[in-house]
C-alpha cells in the first residue's frame, strides 16, 4: 500500500517536473512589441533609422531565443525575460532619440525660415527703394517674380511642417534661403549701379 | 522475508530510477532539434544585408528573405504549441535556409542596380547644373516674361533641393525633385533657345550691315558707330579702325526689332545722327537724335499693318536717340541707347551730325555667345 502510494506520488512528481517551468514570457513579449510600435509611431524608422534597425534586430534575436527555450523539454526563460525587458527599455530610448532628432530638425527649419524672412524683408526694402521710373522698374521686374515664387514656397514649407514632413520642409527651407541670398546679392549690386549718376 | 524485501527493492528501483530514466531518455532523444541555428544564420545575414544596402535600393530578394524568416518563425512558434514528440521543425528549417540564401545574394543584386541608378542620377544632376549655368549666364540679359522667370526660379530651388537630398542619400526623393527641376528648367531652356534661334537667324544680315558700315568709314575716313545689342556694347570706328568701346543700355524688350511706339524695343538697322542735343534740350544730359524710322522701318511697319499683325491705330514711333543718364547696368529705356553720362560726354564731343549708326543684333554667332557667354 505504502509503495503504491509512493509510486503514484513519484509519477505525479515527475510529470510536474517535466511540464512545469517558467511561464512563457508573453507579457514581456507584448510589452517589447508595444514599445517598438511606439518607437515607430515616433517615426524612429525615419529619424534614427540605424538605431531603429538595431532595435528590430535585437527583438528578433530575443524572440528566437524565447522559441529556442520553448523547444526544450526543460524550459527556463529567465535570461529571455531580462533581454525582453532590456529591449523594451531600448525601444523607449530610440523613441526618445527620434523625438529629439525631429525636434532639432524642426528648430533648424524654424531658424532657416527666420533667416529667410530677414532676407526677404531686406530684399523687399531694397525693391521699395529702387529708383522710380523705368530704369528701376526694368531692373526689378524679374526679381519681383523670384520673390513671389519664394513666398509661395514658404507657404509650402509651413504646410509640410504642419503635416510632420520635417525632412522635406527643412530641405525646401534651405533651398529657398539659398535663392533669397542670391537675390539679395543681385539686388545689392543693382541698387549700387542704379544709384550712380 | 528476505525474498519479499528483495522484491520490494526491485519494484522501488523500477519505479523511481529505471522508469523515469526511460521516460526522460525518450523525451531527450526523441525531441526534434530546434531550427534555432538556421534561423540565427538567416537573421544575421538579413541584418548584414540591411546595413550594407541603401534604404532606397532594397531588392525584392531581401524583402523575400525577411518574409521567409517571418514565416519560419511563425511555423516554429506554431510547432512549439504541439506535444514535444510530435513537433516537426523541417519546414521552418527549410524556410530559414532559403531566407539566408536570399539575404546573402541581396547586396550583390542591390549594388548593381544602385550603381546604375546613382550613375544616371549623378549624370543628370551634372547636366541640369550645366544647363542652369548656361541659362543663368544668358538669363540675366534676356527680356523674359514673368511666367518664364517664375519657372526658372522654381527650377533652381528644386535643383538645390535635389542636391541636398543626394547628399543625405535620399536618392528617390532626389530623383523626384530633379525631375521636377528638369521639367521647369527645360521649359525655360526651350523658350530661351527658341527666342535666341529666331533672333540669330538675322546674323547674316547683321554681318552685311557691319561690313558696309566699316567699308564706308574706311572709304570716307570718317566716324561710324556700331551698336551690338546682344553684347550691350557700342563701338566707335574712325576710318574703319576701332577706336573706342562703351557699355550700352537698351530698351527693356531689346531682343527683336522695333515694331511700334511703346514696345520698348531698340530698333535694328542703318541710321544716321540727324541732330545733336545739348543739356537743356534733353533730360538725359546730352543726346544724338537718329533718323528712326528709316525707309526700311516704314516698309516693315506698313506690311505689318496690311497683314494685320499690328492694329491700324498703331504708331511707328520715333525720337530714338543715343543719350546719357545710363550706367545703371540694366536695359531700361523705351528704345533708345543709353550711356553713362561720362561716356556720353565723350561720344557727344566726337560724333558729328550725319555719322552712320548701325544697330545690329550681334557681331557673334549664337554658338559663340552661348559658349563664351562673353561679348
Amino acid at each position: 500500500m505504502k509503495i503504491k502510494l509512493l509510486s503514484g506520488l513519484a509519477i505525479v512528481g515527475m510529470a510536474l517536473v517535466m511540464t512545469s517551468c517558467q511561464k512563457y514570457p508573453q507579457v514581456e513579449i507584448d510589452a517589447a512589441n508595444a514599445a517598438i510600435e511606439a518607437a515607430k509611431q515616433a517615426q524612429a524608422n525615419l529619424y534614427v533609422s540605424s538605431e531603429f534597425n538595431a532595435l528590430q534586430d535585437s527583438l528578433n534575436t530575443v524572440l528566437a531565443a524565447v522559441e529556442k527555450e520553448k523547444s526544450k523539454l526543460f524550459k527556463n526563460y529567465k535570461d529571455e525575460v531580462a533581454k525582453l525587458t532590456a529591449t523594451s527599455e531600448m525601444a523607449k530610448t530610440v523613441a526618445a532619440n527620434a523625438v529629439a532628432k525631429k525636434e532639432q530638425m524642426k528648430q533648424e527649419t524654424a531658424s532657416t525660415l527666420t533667416e529667410l524672412t530677414t532676407l526677404m524683408d531686406q530684399n523687399k526694402e531694397m525693391l521699395a527703394k529702387a529708383p522710380k521710373g523705368k530704369e528701376g522698374k526694368a531692373a526689378m521686374e524679374a526679381i519681383q517674380a523670384d520673390l513671389t515664387t519664394i513666398e509661395t514656397q514658404v507657404a509650402e514649407v509651413n504646410t509640410k511642417l504642419a503635416s510632420d514632413d520635417i525632412i522635406n520642409a527643412l530641405n525646401q527651407a534651405k533651398s529657398l534661403k539659398d535663392k533669397a541670398t542670391s537675390i539679395n546679392t543681385e539686388l545689392t549690386e543693382v541698387m549700387s549701379k542704379t544709384k550712380k549718376k | 522475508m528476505a525474498r519479499r524485501l528483495k522484491k520490494k527493492v526491485k519494484k522501488f528501483l523500477l519505479v523511481f530510477l529505471v522508469l523515469p530514466l526511460c521516460i526522460i531518455g525518450i523525451f531527450v532523444f526523441g525531441t526534434p532539434k530546434s531550427p534555432e541555428p538556421e534561423l540565427n544564420k538567416a537573421r544575421i545575414a538579413i541584418a548584414q544585408a540591411r546595413k550594407t544596402i541603401e534604404k532606397d535600393f532594397i531588392p525584392p530578394s531581401l524583402t523575400e528573405a525577411e518574409s521567409l524568416y517571418d514565416s519560419a518563425m511563425r511555423i516554429w512558434r506554431s510547432e512549439n504549441e504541439r506535444f514535444i514528440l510530435s513537433r516537426d521543425y523541417s519546414k521552418p528549417k527549410t524556410l530559414a535556409i532559403r531566407a539566408e540564401q536570399q539575404a546573402i545574394v541581396s547586396p550583390k543584386i542591390a549594388n548593381q542596380s544602385t550603381t546604375d541608378f546613382l550613375e544616371i542620377l549623378e549624370k543628370d544632376i551634372a547636366e541640369v547644373k550645366r544647363d542652369t549655368a548656361k541659362i543663368e549666364e544668358l538669363y540675366s540679359r534676356l527680356p523674359l516674361p514673368t511666367t518664364i522667370n517664375k519657372r526658372y526660379a522654381r527650377g533652381v530651388i528644386l535643383l538645390t533641393e535635389a542636391v541636398l537630398n543626394f547628399g543625405q542619400k535620399n536618392y528617390k526623393e532626389c530623383r523626384s525633385k530633379l525631375d521636377l527641376a528638369k521639367f521647369d528648367l527645360s521649359e525655360v531652356k526651350r523658350y530661351t533657345e527658341a527666342l535666341l534661334n529666331g533672333y540669330f537667324a538675322n546674323l547674316p544680315m547683321w554681318k552685311r550691315w557691319y561690313d558696309q558700315t566699316i567699308r564706308e568709314s574706311a572709304r570716307n575716313q570718317s566716324y561710324a558707330i556700331i551698336v551690338d545689342k546682344f553684347a550691350g556694347k557700342c563701338y566707335i570706328y574712325l576710318a574703319g579702325q576701332l577706336k573706342k568701346t562703351y557699355d550700352a543700355e537698351l530698351g527693356k524688350n531689346w531682343i527683336g526689332n522695333k515694331r511700334y511706339s511703346g514696345d520698348k524695343a531698340t530698333p535694328e538697322g542703318r541710321y544716321r545722327v540727324t541732330k545733336k542735343k545739348d543739356s537743356g534740350q534733353t533730360r538725359y544730359g546730352k543726346a544724338l537724335l537718329l533718323n528712326y524710322p528709316n525707309d526700311e522701318d516704314r516698309r516693315r511697319f506698313q506690311n505689318e499693318i496690311q497683314n494685320k499683325t499690328l492694329p491700324r491705330r498703331a504708331n511707328i514711333g520715333g525720337l530714338i536717340e543715343i543719350h546719357g543718364g545710363g550706367g545703371k547696368g540694366v536695359n531700361w529705356t523705351d528704345g533708345c541707347i543709353a550711356f553713362a553720362d561720362r561716356d556720353m560726354e565723350s561720344i557727344y564731343r566726337t560724333i558729328p551730325v550725319g555719322c552712320p549708326v548701325t544697330i545690329l543684333g550681334s557681331l557673334q554667332s549664337l554658338f559663340e555667345v552661348t559658349n563664351n557667354a562673353k561679348p
